[in-house]
């Protein structure tokens, strides 16, 4: 076991390279200059062209492409990611900013669409052709096909405008520092149900669809008979010997939302104001912030492999068959 | 097994809340007047970090701008050399940082020194030195003439509370997201990510801000449910947000052009293009006040074909723009020799037909793209076809080279500033567009820091501008602010955070 | 009697029309006795057994009859008190115990699980029992097999593992649908061995599922021949082999191979197919296949009426045999 993540991992390593170094020469050579958005961001400011040809030297982007590519690749093994030219910061200290408040709104998406996707999906196929499952399957197509974003408004208008009972936008009250602990924390909640609800939704229609087909497939095996027929409770039969085998096949899915779970979402992050990686990554690439726009970069390639490898061993976990020791038959 | 799983799940989130969480002291105070205006960026907005309006609440440049004329701010006074090489600065003596020390030219000199250490603040402004003369006086000289002495967007920093800081520390230090200043607000306490709460500054130099109490509160992605929640006074917005609330009897909608104008640039290169006459025509046959008024822009806009000096941009007197004629057009078209001889909808000369394909540079927002839809549809009316090419990158480099036939784009209208007048028509104009005697004048006009002189240069320039129309200007970029009725004062500033001090509230009775 | 089965009828309610997989069948099973239900695969046999216990999938379900066990009419029984009899009145073994053992969990899990829901056992106490129960169905090393998944056994021990679960509570009544099929013919004597001593050892019933009739000889005192959902023939396993009564009887008998009496008699199979449930010949549904077959034959389906004093057959032609 060990052996093969190791080796999985040693795999990852050129494999992670070839991204970076791909993306790095296609984003380079891609129309566009760091500097107009430089510009652009001093747009009241009388800026000499002189000026901008010394930061051009500053930022190393006068050399000639290779020379970049070296000097950059060099300070990525030393663990150097360079300074934003947006933000004229250094990129991990803007990275470390941002993925905790990602990290919160992805996770708990997940858990909300993961729970809820597996409740309704249990739900629907236990009752087969109800009306709850007729009405499950159509409202899932509902909410799969509402873009996000306007999900996102119409809940704001009605529950933040119009009812005010959530808030707006953000991630705290104005008066957050004088809350106590529990305050705090729930003040934090509060500010996630908005968001962690549209971000999960779709998601969680997505997975009781799946959920509710993987169960009624595993339903009729005949291991689930056999478990009726020792006299098991249906609670057991279903929850403990069909779930368990319905759901090997959702963990190569959440693996896969791994990504996605630190590269965040643009959409959402911007409705809401919310800090996160999404805005991050998608603002550095609109103004060719190419520190920021690698590492960000290099962050999701590296957590598509862990993701993948994660969805592997919890695979193993899960399921007793896949197993990367020999092991006979007795 | 899941339930390990689940409740790791839970514990990682309540990890990554409260590593967000920060403890703060208890003050909190009930101002009289009180703005909340919605914000870009975060806490750190007043640090080093972002050239932002907001750092003006709290911290005093040296001199401040109102109508393009340098006003005195940090500075009482100042002097050139006649080759404007050497400036000299005379301090207010009653200025006093938000702790009470004074505010001397030391701090003005260690600003600039820390600058300098701090890579990405490190600004070449061919700065040869700086010296402190006395305590309230203070000289930098420059390599060349430059007027970037009078550069109002340096703010300055006191000495005595970050002298003793680790500059390794620097992007660490506390000190960005709870400055202390000596500009008419003063920091009192911010919630991260989320807002910053600042009090009007009761020792400040020009009297006590009238506005008590002004909060930042960040998040401008969303100013219309911040605006209709009433989560904010003053924020600013999308041209196409006006429509949602300009009935609304709460808020009063403020437009604010700025220095970009969005241009149709015609390659001169390209023989279509060659001739002025052509050109003339082209510009005619677009309805600009239609195209202005489909984007939302208010019915009563200024628009022009001309170029305009630093104050004219304030000023609004810049010359009329050509008429919507497209009679007078399809003439001139004719004239040239330009007609529609075989009825397919699209002029010829020869074997040539009046065709060619226009860039839309996305990546600049100003709703070119719709702009392009337009104008195709204007020209097509006098037999001009044009084909619409967007570009999701921005288009410098193509555009430089003169690898197009005609750019939807946007120039800064400004005799001075870089992508200003110069590098549109300047030498290796991108146009192709080449006329020594104006390239003379604008350089000219841009070495000239005499604001009246330069209006004369200008007066030159115009009607060579105007005689061979080198570009269509289409409309000025327009900025939309949006703010309670009660706010007042905002008529004539463009950013509320940048001239707080001056606005107030109006109460109803 | 321990099992009485009275005209017991499970269809399938399909859209293509209604399938009668159990068409009106009655036998009985007693005490400590083995009765084979034998037939061809597809004859209804496995539905007839579920039936039993009440688990036939959607869109089947019992129609009509009455099946007493113990006294009781078990379908009148509340669903939950009919799961309470499964596993513990009633074991059942299955036919390919690869599929029929839940691939996810060890097998000393399942069997475990079994032990504690019915005997209220805890969970020490499962463990101890579910490895005594491991030991006795003849599997080696049993404390290391509790721990094992059901793909780290093989087929045999597989079975052995769920005889182990399904007799773990001592049912007086054993199902074993096809415990033999899957495995190998040298593994099959075996399970058959185990199944007969453990009967001894608890005192069970076994209802026999089988096509196999080698099977049936090694184990059933009874043998019912099932044919398209219906009983064809009833009589002792000894009179069965002897001297069929029934057409469809002795064209099975014909079709199994005999060691040493091959020359003699050559080989024979029925001629034709099963037919389809959904159209079956009218009349006797055996008579297309059948070399007795007749006009008689196609008017009625004949009563299953006794021949002698032990045995009883479906066929209007009994008499030339």
């Amino acid at each position: 076991m060990w052996r093969h993540i190791l080796k999985r991992l040693a795999q990852a390593i050129p494999l992670i390279w070839g991204i970076l170094t791909i993306t790095f020469f296609i984003s380079h050579m891609a129309p566009g200059d760091p500097m107009d958005m430089y510009l652009e961001q001093q747009r009241q400011r009388q800026v000499d062209p002189e000026i901008i040809e010394l930061l051009r030297q500053k930022y190393g982007l006068d050399l000639p492409i290779h020379v970049q590519y070296v000097k950059w690749l060099g300070n990525v093994v030393k663990g150097d990611f360079g300074e934003s030219f947006r933000y004229r910061r250094p990129v991990l200290d803007l990275i470390a900013e941002r993925i905790p408040y990602t990290l919160q709104l992805t996770l708990l998406a997940l858990l909300f669409s993961t729970s809820l996707g597996i409740i309704i999906g249990i739900v629907s196929a236990v009752k087969q052709y109800s009306a709850l499952d007729k009405g499950v399957t159509l409202g899932s197509l509902i909410i799969y096909s509402i873009p996000g974003f306007w999900m996102a408004l119409m809940l704001v208008l009605v529950f933040s405008v119009y009812l005010g009972w959530l808030p707006t936008s953000q991630t705290r009250s104005m008066d957050y520092e004088f809350f106590s602990w529990g305050q705090k924390i729930f003040d934090r909640l509060w500010h996630l149900i908005l968001p962690v609800f549209v971000l999960g939704v779709g998601s969680a229609a997505h997975k009781a669809r799946y959920v509710r087909n993987r169960l009624l497939e595993v339903m009729n095996e005949e291991y689930i008979l056999s478990a009726r027929a020792r006299g098991l409770k249906e609670k057991m039969v279903i929850f403990k010997h069909a779930l368990r085998n319905a759901m090997i096949p959702l963990v190569t899915i959440l693996g896969l939302h791994l990504p996605a779970l630190l590269s965040g979402s643009v959409l959402i992050e911007s409705i809401f104001a919310w800090p996160g990686m999404g805005t991050l990554a998608v603002g550095a690439v609109g103004g060719r912030d190419y520190p920021v726009m690698m590492a960000t970069l290099m962050i999701s390639a590296i957590l598509t492999i862990v993701g993948n490898l994660l969805a592997d061993i919890t695979y193993v976990a899960l399921d007793p068959r896949v197993s990367y020791e020999k092991k006979k038959p007795v | 097994m899941k339930h390990k799983v689940l409740i790791g799940l839970c514990v990682g989130v309540l990890i990554c809340l409260s590593s967000t969480c920060s403890e703060k002291n208890d003050k909190q105070s009930f101002a009289e007047s009180k703005i909340t205006v919605l914000s870009l960026g975060d806490e750190r907005i007043l640090g080093p970090v972002w050239d932002s309006p907001p750092r003006f609440l709290v911290f005093l440049p040296l001199v401040e701008y109102s109508h393009a004329e340098p006003n005195p701010a940090l500075a009482e006074r100042w002097e050139h050399s006649s080759d404007y090489k050497s400036w000299t600065f005379f301090l207010r003596k009653d200025v006093k940082w938000h702790d009470g020390v004074p505010t001397t030219a030391h701090d003005i000199k260690f600003s600039l020194d820390l600058m300098d250490r701090i890579a990405p603040l490190k600004q070449n402004q061919g700065i040869v030195s700086y010296e402190v003369i006395d305590d309230f006086t203070f000289s930098l000289t420059y390599e060349k003439p430059s007027m970037y002495a009078l550069d109002y967007w340096s703010v300055y920093w006191p000495k005595h509370l970050l002298e003793d800081l680790d500059p390794e520390e620097f992007w660490k230090w506390e000190f960005w997201t709870q400055p202390v200043g000596n500009g008419p607000y003063r920091y009192v306490r911010h919630v991260p990510k989320t807002m910053i709460e600042l009090e009007a500054n009761q020792d400040y130099y020009r009297g006590i801000p009238k506005i008590q109490k002004v909060i930042l509160k960040f998040g401008g992605g969303t100013p219309l449910t911040e605006l209709l929640s009433g989560n904010v006074d003053v924020s600013q917005a999308l041209l196409s947000d006006v429509p949602k609330l300009r009935d609304d009897p709460r808020f009063h909608v403020y437009y604010k052009r700025t220095w970009y104008v969005g241009t149709i640039f015609w390659n001169h290169r390209f023989s279509l293009f060659s001739e002025s006459s052509i050109r003339r025509a082209l510009t005619l046959a677009i309805n600009r006040r239609e195209l202005a008024r489909l984007l939302y822009y208010p019915d009563d806009i200024s628009l022009f074909d001309g170029i305009s000096t630093i104050s004219q941009y304030f000023n609004d007197d810049l010359p009329e723009p050509l008429p919507y004629d497209p009679q007078r057009a399809e003439q001139i078209l004719e004239d040239a020799g330009w007609y529609d001889r075989d009825g397919n909808g699209v002029r010829e000369k020869g074997q040539q037909e009046f065709r060619f394909t226009a860039i839309v540079d996305k990546s600049i927002g100003l709703d070119l793209d719709k702009a392009a839809v337009f104008v195709q549809d204007q020209l097509k009316r006098v037999g001009i076809r044009m084909e619409i090419q967007e570009s999701q990158g921005t288009l410098n480099s193509r555009f430089r080279s003169g690898d197009y036939e005609a750019v939807f784009g946007k120039f800064q209208n400004s005799p001075i500033a870089y992508g200003g007048h110069l590098s549109i028509l300047g030498d290796n104009s991108p146009l192709g567009y080449e006329n020594s005697e104006m390239i003379d004048l604008l350089k000219q006009a841009k070495n000239e820091p005499d604001f009246e002189k330069r209006k004369t240069i200008f007066q030159k320039i115009m009607p060579m501008y105007t005689a061979d129309l080198p570009m269509t200007i289409l409309f000025p970029e327009t900025r939309v602010l949006i703010a309670k009725k009660r706010v007042r004062g905002l008529e004539d500033y463009s950013d509320p955070t940048w001239f707080m001090e001056y606005l107030w509230i109006e109460e109803k009775e | 009697m321990l099992l009485n089965v009275e005209n017991l009828r499970s269809f399938f309610f399909l859209d293509d029309g209604i399938l009668r997989a159990v068409d009106d069948i009655s036998f009985h099973v007693n005490e400590e006795e083995t009765v084979a239900l034998v037939g061809e695969s597809g004859c209804g046999k496995t539905i007839a057994a579920l039936s039993i216990i009440n688990l036939i999938p959607s869109p089947g379900r019992v129609v009509k009859g009455k099946i007493y066990f113990n006294g009781q009419d078990l379908l009148k029984m509340s669903p939950e008190k009919i799961r309470r009899t499964r596993g513990k009145e009633i074991g059942m073994v299955f036919q390919e115990p690869s599929m029929a053992l839940n691939p996810v969990f060890t097998v000393g899990y399942q069997i475990a699980e079994v032990l504690r829901l019915h005997m209220g056992m805890a969970v020490k106490e499962a463990e101890r029992e579910a490895i005594r129960l491991l030991g006795e169905t003849g599997i080696p090393e049993p404390e290391k097999r509790f721990k094992a998944y059901p793909f780290e056994l093989s087929g045999g021990m597989q079975q052995r593992a769920l005889i182990a679960m399904a007799v773990s509570c001592h049912p007086r009544l054993l199902i074993a649908d096809e415990p033999t099929t899957a495995l190998d013919v040298t593994v099959q004597v075996g399970i058959i061995d185990l199944l007969r001593h453990l009967q001894k050892l608890y005192d069970m019933a076994i209802l026999l599922i089988t096509h196999d009739l080698g099977v049936v000889a090694e184990m059933a005192d009874r043998v019912m021949v099932m044919y398209t959902g219906k009983i064809f023939e009833t009589a002792p396993t000894v009179d069965i082999f002897a001297e069929p009564k029934h057409p469809y009887t002795k064209g099975l008998l014909g079709s199994i191979p005999r060691l040493g009496k091959g020359s003699k008699h050559p080989l024979q199979g029925i001629p034709g197919a099963v037919p389809d449930f959904l159209d079956l010949p009218p009349g006797c549904t055996f008579h297309p296949r059948c070399e007795f077959g007749d006009r008689d034959c196609r008017k009625k389906f004949p009563m299953l009426l006794a021949v002698d004093y032990i045995r009883q057959s479906a066929c209007y032609k009994h008499y030339k045999m």
